[in-house]
Order: structure tokens, then C-alpha cells, then sequence
């Protein structure tokens, strides 16, 4: 399969159209003999190009309703539809393809890989959605998009650095420029700026608002910040296993 | 493509994949050596054994031998199936006592041979180390004419015992004898093992020059001799001296340490063995002349089992032909190498089960550790495994990355063990004596051993194996952690500390 659209522009979509939508999840987990509900009934519609943010304490278990929004974890009651698809109950390889192709992560520790440089990590995503000989026959296509995105989020002088390198800010803008890489339709953020200084952290939601504003990227963000999850379009907030609006 | 990029990028950054590397090349090559030495000294056992007495063997235990080994030579020679160019030989084994110089008295087998013939029967003649070469060296350096003649004539005999200097000579290196009319020139020539004068090996494997005249040294043997009624004589013991011709080498010690070679006719005449006058009803006659065993080398590809039953036949014929030939207690014997040496066949035969028991506890060890080494790879890179699930990565990719990653050490580790295994092995004997100058350390006696060199061969056969296992054991050793690699749940992964 030829993956040369990768580098084309940023797919259009318009707010009214629902992509994703969580129906009465549930899920629990077992602590030795007690059994903790963390997600009793989530409702939840997400329409393509907003930027929803889920607010809620820590162990309140936003983290665990952004993995099984998308396809990391599994629940254990209701489904989530993607473009009207049950991800819940797709095979293993449609949600591994589903992981790579239509969804991005950032998370709060980064996860970059420590041997990869910053453009290698940022060619990770393409890589595994690639066999050998694809990879190589669209290499120059997919260095150049990494290579423009990092240049974006001001990276362009760090291409050969390993992640130790890197200041924390620096580390999360990798990890970016990796979510973006395949043009996710949906970016999931797990408390993108919860490892960062107030300044640094500033900057990354400058970079995800900025890709909301200007490329109309639909984002999911969880965060304990009330404050930052006030610059999303919605907020929610996850409380005793039920997610409610922000105002209610 | 990140299956790839992520094992090279694992070889060349994680130190561990180091560790996992030495360990496969040390497993690969202690193997190695410790098969290469053991196989090589099995083989080497068999060579020398084989090479010792020929393919089959009519004896007797009895130092008085047999009768009318002429008539069962004649035949033997005559069979379909035994080597052409007379390949089959008489020999005398007895015991005897030696002077070397004056300095070294020894018990030692003496073997009475005739070289000619030895030369296409076993490994006594390859063995010989020094006369030929040393010789033709030599001759061009000597003056007088006598001396000149007698080394041309054992040059141009080899293999003989000729004696390579002219009477002179050899009276002038002992002057008191003439003193006492002994006539030393007259002594023939003696062959003995190396070992028995203490000579060593050099490196390149043959055998050290002495600092002093070899052809000097002359020999006073005592044998045994058999009296008619069997029991020696000892208060009337023959005693012959001899010059040194040349020492020998078989490669197996302890026929090297212990034991002496002189001419076959001259042996038996000094153990009157030849032909003896007896008068019977008024007119003399002759005994039939005896010989302790007839060696007999077959044709190349020939079946040994079945020239060995034709042997068998020959003296059954024999046998049955004259009287006095059977005896009960210790009848002649038709048997082929492997037969002969059979108690030490057996051992060696038990060595290579306990050989093969060693190396399969050797390999458990060695995937045992690669497993260690890659489940603790796995551990560490538990958080990896979420970031590529999380990516996109599936199972499988992940399990192949930790498989391929086992195959690549597998194979590089195989390649360095093979290539450490070679060079040790390749200088096992310099390294081994360069232990026993600097620490005093010496791990191969020749007495326990047999031989008196390590072996230092690598067969391919045994090296594709044992690179084989090595590369098989370290994908083995990755595919548990690859496993449970794989099955983790991308979110677990993650969250792994």
C-alpha cells in the first residue's frame, strides 16, 4: 500500500460530526479482594475538530477512560464507537491499525524511545505502520514531513539528539511531532503538562491549541489542571466513575 | 521496518545486548574447545591405536610365540582382500631390560621388526624422526670415506637399522671397549621411543634435536629369553649391545615411554626363537622358527570382519596341520584392531556418552543464561513495548523484535565463538605450554592422556553444530521473554515500573 498521502494536507472535518462516542463504560479493577468501579457509566460524544478536556482528581480515572477511548485499554461495559465502528469488539490488528493511523498520544511522561534520536523517534509511527521495502521507498517523503513538523515545534536543530538530552518541554514536543506524524483524526493528551514547569507547560498547550485553531485537530485532553482545561472548547469533568459537563 | 531498525538500534546502544553477546560467544567457544579436544583426542586415540599394529593380528600372549608363522605369512599374503606389497609382517614382542649411555636403565617391550615391511604396516616408520633427514644433512659434512659409505648405504636403505658411520667411528666413541676386546662395531642399530631418553616435542610437533650426537649412543639390552621348557633363564640373560639409529614416535606415550625396536631376525636369534638343530631317530633336524604375532595390514575399503575370518582360516589350517601348535591356556588369536584394543575402545566409547552428558548440561547452562540475559532485557524494556503497542505496533511485531534480536546475537555471538574457539584451538599446545613456563599449570599429562600433544583439529561437522545450537539456544533463550513480551497489554506496559 502506498502511504504517500501521509505527507498530504491535513485532513478537513467539520464540528458537527460525531467520530467518537463512549456508551454507558464501565470499568473496574480488582485490588486484591475489594473491587474498585472507576468508571461506573460514561457518555460521551466527541465531534471532529474539537478539543474536549476531561478534568478530574488524580485516580479519578480520566486516564483510564482516554486509554479505552483510544483502543490502549479495554472496558469492561458499553462500547466506544469510532466513525460508528465498535472498537471494543474489533480485532486485534484493526486496533493496532486504528492506534497508528487515526489516533495520536501524548502522554505525560513522554515515552520516547531512549536509543531513537529525535527524528528517529519521530519516524516511529510511520515505521511501524510500514514493511522494509514501503518504509524505503517513501523514505525522503516521511523524513521531510518528520523533519517540517519538528521544525514547527521548534525542534529543527535537535533532528540527531537522543531524548537525554532533551529538556522536558523538548521531550514533549517529540512526542508531538510523533502523534501528528500518520495525521491522527483524534490526539489524546494524558496530562500533557503535568510533568513540566508552568512556563514549559504553557508552551505545549500553546502548540496543541494552535493545532486545534489552525489545522481544526480533534484533541482529547485529560488533565487534574482546572485551569488549562479551560482552554479547550468543553470541558468535562470525570467524578465517582461518571463524567458530567463542567457547568452542571 | 521499526522491527529492523529497533534491533540494530538495541545491538549497538544497550550495553546488556553486550553481555548477552559475551556470553553466547563464551558458551559457543568453550563448547568449542572442550568438543574440538575431546572428539580430537577420541580420534586421535583411534588413529594411534589403529596405526600401533596394523588392521589385524595373529598373537600369542606368550613370549615364546608361535611356530610356522612363515607358512601362515605365505598364505596371508596370498588373500584376497590384504594389502599387496607385502603387508603383513612378523614381530617378536618380549621384555627386556636397557643401559642407555650408561645413564638410564630401563624395563622396557622390546619389539623385534623388520622395517621395510613396517613401513607399510601401522605408523612405526611415519613415526621415525630423525635419520632420514638428519642424514642427508649430514653427509655432505663428512670426511672420511667409510663414514661417507655406511651413511649413504642407511640413507639409501630407510627404513633399516644400518648404522650411519663406518667402524672407526663408532670404536673411536668407545675407546675403553677395546681395551676389553669387545668389538662395538660389530653392534647393530636399536630404535627407541623418544620418550624413553627423555627427548621433547617441539612446537611445530616433531621431536627436539638432542645437543648431543644421537648416533653416539649406544644401548646394552637384556631380554627375556624363553627357555624350551618356557621358563627364562635369568642367571644366564643374553646381553647385546646396540648403537642408536633413530628414536620413534607413535604418538601414544606410553608406547613411546617404554618401548625399544630391533631387527626382527636378530631378536629371534638372541631369544632363539629362529630355527633350532634337534636330532631326532638318528637325524638332525630343525624346529620350526616362532614369531610372538603377525601384523597384517588389507586393501583400502576392504571389509575387515571378512579378511579377518579368512585370516582366521589360514591358521585353523595351520593349526590343524601340525601338532603342537594349539595350546589351551593361550591359543593364537585372529583378531582386528578394533578387537584387540577393545578395553581401551570401550573407555573411550564411555567418554564420548559422559562427552555428550557434559555437553547437553553445557547447553542448558549457556540458553539457560541467554534466557536470563533477554527476560532481563525484556524487563527493561517493558515501557518499550507499551510506547510501540501504543503506536501501532502489534504483538507479533514486538515478539519478532526480541526473536530477531536473539537470531542477531545468536548468529554474531556463534561467529566471535567460533572465531576465539579456532584461535585457541588452533594454538591449544603453545598456550598449554606457555601455562606450565608462567604458572606451572600443566592440564594435559601425556601419561594420563596418552598422547603427548592436545588435539588442536576443529571438525567443520562439529563446528556448523555447535554454531548452530548456540544461534538456536539464543532464540530459544529470547522466545519465553519474547512471549510474555508480547501478550502484555499496551496500557500495562505502560505503567510498568
Amino acid at each position: 500500500m502506498s502511504r504517500s498521502d501521509t505527507v498530504s494536507p491535513a485532513k478537513p472535518a467539520r464540528k458537527t460530526e460525531v467520530i467518537l462516542q463512549a456508551q454507558g463504560l464501565a470499568r473496574r479493577f480488582q485490588m486484591g479482594d475489594a473491587t474498585i468501579d472507576v468508571l461506573r457509566h460514561v457518555d460521551l460524544a466527541l465531534k471532529s475538530g474539537e478539543f474536549v478536556a476531561i478534568e478530574g482528581r488524580s485516580g479519578s480515572g480520566k486516564s483510564t477512560l482516554l486509554h479505552i477511548m483510544g483502543a490502549l485499554d479495554t472496558c469492561d461495559g458499553g462500547s466506544v464507537l469510532f466513525d460508528g465502528e465498535n472498537i471494543s469488539t474489533m480485532p486485534g490488528w484493526q486496533r493496532n491499525q486504528l492506534r497508528n493511523e487515526s489516533f495520536g498520544f501524548i502522554f505525560q511522561f513522554y515515552y520516547l524511545l531512549p536509543e531513537l534520536n529525535v527524528l528517529e523517534n519521530t519516524l516511529l509511527a510511520p515505521m511501524v505502520g510500514h514493511g522494509v521495502g514501503d518504509f524505503m521507498g517513501n523514505r525522503g517523503q516521511l523524513r521531510q514531513r518528520a523533519a517540517d513538523l519538528l521544525e514547527q515545534l521548534g525542534l529543527s536543530h535537535r533532528l540527531k539528539h537522543r531524548p537525554s538530552h532533551l529538556s522536558g518541554g523538548e521531550r514533549q514536543r517529540v512526542a508531538i511531532a510523533r502523534a501528528l506524524m500518520n495525521r491522527p483524526r483524534i490526539l489524546f493528551a494524558d496530562e500533557p503538562t503535568g510533568n513540566l514547569d508552568n512556563e514549559t507547560g504553557r508552551q505545549i498547550m500553546d502548540v496543541l491549541e494552535k493545532l486545534h485553531r489552525d489545522q481544526n485537530q480533534t484533541i482529547v485532553m485529560v488533565t487534574h489542571d482546572r485551569g488549562l482545561a479551560r482552554e479547550a472548547d468543553r470541558v468535562l469533568v470525570l467524578r465517582n466513575g461518571v463524567l458530567a459537563s463542567a457547568e452542571s | 521496518m521499526y522491527k529492523l531498525h529497533l534491533i540494530l538500534k538495541y545491538l549497538r546502544k544497550r550495553r546488556i545486548a553486550w553481555w548477552a553477546l559475551a556470553a553466547v560467544t563464551l558458551c559457543t567457544t568453550m563448547v568449542l574447545v572442550v568438543i574440538s579436544v575431546m572428539s580430537g583426542w577420541m580420534q586421535m586415540f583411534r588413529t594411534a591405536y589403529h596405526g600401533l599394529e596394523g588392521d589385524i593380528t595373529i598373537s600369542r600372549v606368550s613370549v615364546s610365540g608361535f611356530p610356522h608363522y612363515q607358512e601362515m605369512l605365505e598364505k596371508v599374503r596370498g588373500l584376497d582382500g590384504v594389502r599387496d606389497g607385502g603387508a603383513a609382517m612378523p614381530v617378536i614382542k618380549t621384555y627386556g631390560l636397557i643401559n642407555v649411555w650408561g645413564e638410564l636403565q630401563d624395563g622396557v617391550q622390546v619389539e623385534g621388526v623388520n622395517l621395510p615391511l613396517a613401513q607399510h604396516i601401522g605408523n612405526l616408520v611415519q613415526g621415525l624422526q630423525n635419520q632420514k633427514p638428519y642424514l642427508e644433512s649430514r653427509l655432505p659434512t663428512l670426511a672420511d670415506a667409510a663414514d661417507k659409505a655406511a651413511m649413504q648405504k642407511a640413507i639409501d636403505d630407510f627404513p633399516s637399522f644400518d648404522k650411519p658411520h663406518g667402524d672407526d667411528w663408532y670404536r673411536a666413541q668407545m675407546p675403553n671397549a677395546n681395551t676389553r676386546k669387545v668389538n662395538v662395531a660389530n653392534w647393530p642399530g636399536i630404535v627407541l621411543g623418544y620418550a624413553i631418553i627423555g627427548l621433547k616435542r617441539e612446537k611445530g610437533g616433531a621431536i627436539e634435536r638432542p645437543s648431543f650426537d644421537l648416533n653416539s649412543v649406544w644401548v646394552h639390552l637384556t631380554p627375556l629369553v624363553p627357555s624350551s621348557s618356557g621358563t627364562p633363564d635369568l642367571t644366564n640373560l643374553p646381553v647385546q649391545g646396540f648403537w642408536l639409529v633413530d628414536v620413534s614416535r607413535t604418538g601414544v606415550y606410553q608406547v613411546d615411554s617404554k618401548t625399544a625396536y630391533v631387527d626382527f631376525d636378530l631378536l629371534q636369534k638372541l631369544l632363539q626363537m629362529d630355527a633350532q638343530p634337534y636330532t631326532q631317530d638318528g637325524q638332525q633336524k630343525f624346529t620350526s622358527a616362532r614369531a610372538n604375532q603377525i601384523r597384517i595390514n588389507v586393501k583400502p575399503g576392504a571389509d575387515l570382519a571378512a579378511v579377518a575370518a579368512k585370516v582366521k582360516q589360514v591358521v585353523d589350517d595351520i593349526r590343524n596341520s601340525y601338532e603342537g601348535v594349539e595350546t589351551q591356556l593361550d591359543p593364537i588369536r585372529v583378531e582386528t584392531w578394533e578387537e584387540r584394543q577393545g578395553s581401551f575402545l570401550a573407555a573411550v566409547e564411555h567418554e564420548k556418552v559422559l562427552l555428550l552428558f557434559l555437553f547437553g548440561i553445557i547447553s542448558l547452562v549457556a540458553v539457560f543464561l541467554i534466557f536470563c540475559i533477554f527476560y532481563m532485557i525484556v524487563a527493561e524494556k517493558t515501557r518499550d513495548i507499551g510506547i510501540l503497542k501504543s503506536i501501532g505496533a502489534s504483538s507479533g511485531g514486538v515478539a519478532m523484535i526480541f526473536l530477531g534480536y536473539g537470531l542477531v546475537i545468536g548468529i554474531i555471538g556463534g561467529a566471535l565463538g567460533l572465531m576465539f574457539g579456532y584461535l585457541v584451538i588452533h594454538n591449544i599446545n603453545a598456550i598449554h605450554e606457555w601455562l606450565g613456563q608462567q604458572f606451572h599449570i600443566v592440564v594435559w599429562d601425556p601419561k594420563t592422556y596418552l598422547f603427548d600433544t592436545i588435539p588442536n583439529q576443529i571438525s567443520a561437522e562439529n563446528a556448523i553444530w555447535i554454531v548452530s545450537i548456540a544461534v538456536v539456544s539464543s532464540v530459544l533463550g529470547a522466545t519465553l521473554p519474547a512471549l510474555r513480551a508480547a501478550r502484555l497489554q499496551p496500557v500495562e506496559s505502560l505503567r510498568w515500573e
